[in-house]
């Protein structure tokens, strides 16, 4: 596409202005969209090709200022100062100009060619709050477009206007200086004089932005503007002397009087343009708000909204789930009888369909689960929650935005450790980022479904549950231990908006689910797979060379004999001999290794083994199950589903055992995926902790479940 | 500061003034009870926690009005700007307020 111009564009915003619905409607990409603040933690890129132009989109984590408080205020600053985006999209949120607004100055001052989007325009009509859209153009001094983001609704405009404003940015933005008021208009005009003349900092920014961040004492542009040594002492000096005379003219610092009089400029730009209904837009949420954060009811509302999600989990997920095992029952015994009786077609039954075939039953419940997650996020209930937890979650060492990860965690552990991003201290990311492994993610659900379903029945809902709050207690523990020892240190403000309550649409829910299945579908296709095809491998080879005793003789001359017991003989021997191979196999060898480990968790070597490979990918357990419980059988004979053979007695399988399993399962080291994330955002040290401590812990809280259920006669 | 209790932590809270009243006339956000309004007449606090306060709102002049208590009494939710915010009272100490008084 040598032929298309490329252009840049961003978009900037406070959190939860509708940034990325508004990518998503530009790009057609399907990124998550959420309605609590900091969804977006990283800036996020996509493509567009419109009129003669290739576009790039970038959609900037949402900030309130663009001071570098927070990692992702940094990550929204940095990029427009360093990769000087030809246009920014500002989006405001109609409902709450006068914030947006006081972000939008700051862009101004930055100097850069600004296209502002006035989003949730439905809402603002709905709400009835007048914006005279002309007026707030004109005071701007750039172009300001009404857009409803989740309907894809004034998008071209927005294009538009975007690209005639790279064109000819020149013409179309005026931006009238914000004023200080005279004595700091003073002050600031004198000291970009001086910056304008450093070397060093006017190669890079608008000498006047550059001037009001010394003044207000920001860090990192103050290291850039005094890297050169023989400018620094002369500015420093200037800046001093400013700094000195605004004090004596006033009680407050100056980095107050630069807000105040940002937000002065700003509370005139409302008072013109915008008329604000007797009635406020926030009645209804506040009313719902009265029952969901009760002061008595609000926590018992949250606990049931959870467990009802889980239990939803189970119950519903539960017929599609017979229905998918039904149909991979039928490919396989099709494919057994249809394919010639060689390695490659076991490899294909028993290794990719029995591999496969046990984790993509699980896909209902999985889905299930994030279409509950994904109304708890688009409604707005994301923020209550933390609202509600933040007095708990202060009793850990952290506070309520913490939980907002963690509940992610309960999807999954990647983008729950991703989303640590919006935390501002690093103490906090890492003590989340420690604690959101023993949160149970949906990977591990196959695991426990299985598991209860084989051992107890009619309380699997319930035991699944318990397994859940073991999760959240180990959790807790942990916290207050992490917070006491080696984290330890001063807490972060917990300050966070609660946006209104918004009716989650169709298409974000849809969009969000979806997404989760294809990650699902993918980990299948890709990790589970491979996973799969190796663990079928080692316990197919070695090939044995000399049985114990010669089945296939004995075999046959028990077919040729006529005994009446014959058949029942027949099926002992095959079995025996696939035990045999099975020891002999690599499996079997690592699983003699393994099983001394997990004997006293009352494990079995095919569930010693299974941990293995969970490495991989959670999920990765029940497929191993599957191919290690089959391996040694023949397909056509075996009616046993995964279930059935769990629950035989010969496995030596308890139900404190099968309980234990799963709290192993609960709190062992996190997945790959997780490992990876981990290394990613807390650095090689900690990754290395989290996978050592997670063992350790599985360990210890296995041996203590499955030695104490084992007394009950469970 | 505890501002809670029972029996004789209560009294003795009484006898040196700790326990929660209402507010009157000035003092922090901390202090103002569900439904009272008032005008932030100054930002407290350093670094990044007062950043944060004056990025969502909190700024001289500014009218506030606590809407409600979380189940455990902390944090506040505090409406400003025509948004709902929610804020320790940790935090909410640092923001002094001048009360405004309710006409009926």
């Amino acid at each position: 596409m040598s032929d298309k111009l490329s252009l840049k564009i961003a978009l900037a915003g406070n959190p939860n202005s509708g940034k990325t619905s508004i990518f998503n409607s530009i790009t057609g990409a399907r990124q998550k969209v959420a309605n609590f603040p900091g969804v977006t933690v990283e800036k996020r890129v996509g493509h567009r090709k419109y009129d003669k132009y290739d576009i790039t989109f970038v959609d900037l984590p949402g900030t309130y200022s663009l001071t570098a408080y927070s990692l992702d205020e940094k990550v929204a600053r940095d990029f427009i100062i360093n990769e000087k985006p030809d246009v920014i999209i500002n989006v405001i949120d109609g409902g709450n100009l006068e914030r947006s607004l006081y972000l939008t100055m700051q862009l101004i001052e930055m100097g850069t060619d600004l296209v502002i989007a006035i989003n949730m325009w439905d809402e603002v009509l709905e709400s009835g709050i007048k914006i005279d859209i002309e007026k707030l153009s004109t005071l701007l001094g750039a172009p300001v477009l009404k857009t409803i983001g989740n309907r894809a609704q004034g998008i071209d405009a927005l294009l538009d206007t975007a690209i005639k404003l790279a064109e000819n940015g020149e013409e179309l933005h005026h931006h009238p200086p914000v004023t200080y008021g005279p004595r700091l208009d003073d002050i600031v005009a004198n000291l970009s004089g001086e910056v304008a003349k450093c070397k060093s900092c006017n190669s890079c920014h608008n000498p006047r932005w550059l001037a009001i961040k010394l003044l207000e004492g920001d860090t990192d542009v103050k290291n850039q503007c005094f890297s050169d040594k023989q400018e620094k002492s002369h500015l420093v000096k200037v800046l001093d002397e400013s700094v000195a005379h605004l004090k004596s003219t006033s009680a407050d610092d100056p980095e107050i009087i630069v807000t105040e009089g940002r937000y002065g400029y700003v509370a005139g730009i409302v008072r013109e343009v915008m008329q604000r209904p007797p009635t406020d837009r926030m009645k209804m949420s506040d009313q719902i708000d009265n029952l969901l954060t009760h002061r008595i009811l609000g926590y018992p509302i949250f606990l049931f909204i959870l467990w009802l999600i889980f239990q939803a989990t189970f119950a519903i997920g539960e017929y599609p789930m017979a229905w998918i095992e039904t149909a991979v029952g039928y490919i396989q015994s099709g494919a057994g009888q249809v394919l010639p009786d060689t390695a490659l077609t076991d490899l294909l039954i028993d290794g990719i369909l029995g591999g496969v075939g046990s984790v993509i039953v699980f896909l209902p419940n999985i889905v299930i689960l994030f279409l509950g997650i994904s109304l708890l996020e688009d409604s707005g209930y994301m923020a209550r929650a933390a609202f509600l937890m933040d007095r708990l979650m202060h009793f850990l060492g952290l506070h309520g935005k913490s939980f907002i990860p963690m509940l992610m965690g309960f999807g999954c552990s990647v983008p729950a450790i991703m989303a640590t991003r919006t935390l501002e201290s690093r103490r906090d990311r890492i003590l989340t980022i420690l604690l959101i492994p023993m949160i149970s993610c949906s990977a591990r659900l196959p695991v426990y479904v299985l598991f209860a379903g084989a051992f107890f029945g009619a309380y699997a809902g319930n035991i699944i549950f318990s397994i859940y709050l073991i999760g959240i207690a180990a959790t807790v523990l942990m916290a207050r231990i992490f917070s006491r020892t080696i984290l330890k240190s001063d807490e972060t403000p917990f300050v966070m908006e609660l946006p209104p309550y918004r009716r989650p649409t169709t298409w974000s829910v849809i969009i969000h689910m979806w997404e989760r299945t294809r990650m699902y579908l993918k980990k299948m296709g890709g990790v589970i797979l491979i996973a799969s095809i190796i663990l079928w491998l080692l316990g197919y080879f070695p090939k044995i060379e000399e049985y114990s005793q010669d089945y296939e003789a004995k075999i046959e001359q028990l077919v040729l004999s006529n005994q009446p017991d014959a058949e029942q003989v027949i099926s002992e021997l095959k079995a025996a001999r696939a035990a045999e191979d099975l020891q002999y196999s690599f499996i079997g060898r690592l699983g003699n290794i393994v099983s001394p480990m997990v004997a006293p968790l009352g494990f079995n070597w095919q569930m010693g083994v299974s941990l293995i490979p969970g490495f991989v990918a959670k999920e990765v357990v029940v497929s191993s199950l599957g191919v290690l419980y089959f391996l040694g059988e023949d397909i056509d004979e075996s009616s046993d589903n995964l279930t059935q053979a769990l629950r035989n007695p010969e496995g030596g399988i308890t139900g404190a055992a099968a309980y234990a399993f799963m709290i192993f399962i609960l709190l062992y080291t996190p997945c790959l995926a997780t490992v990876v994330a981990i290394k990613k955002e807390a650095g090689t040290k900690w990754m290395w902790f989290s996978i050592i401590f997670q063992c350790v812990l599985a360990w210890t809280g296995a041996f203590a479940v499955y030695n104490i259920l084992s007394l009950f006669g469970l | 500061m505890p501002w809670f209790g029972f029996g004789r932590r209560r009294r003795r809270q009484k006898r040196r003034g700790q326990c929660r009243s209402f507010l009157k006339g000035s003092g922090t956000l901390a202090e103002m009870n569900i439904g009272q309004k008032a005008r932030v007449v100054r930002i407290g606090g350093s670094g990044q926690i007062r950043h944060r306060l004056i990025d969502l709102g909190f700024h001289n002049g500014e009218t506030v009005e606590v809407i409600r208590t979380a189940p455990l009494r902390d944090p506040i939710e505090i409406a400003i700007n025509g948004g709902r915010i929610s804020i320790r009272r940790s935090e909410a100490a640092l923001v002094n307020v001048e009360l405004i008084p309710a006409y009926k």
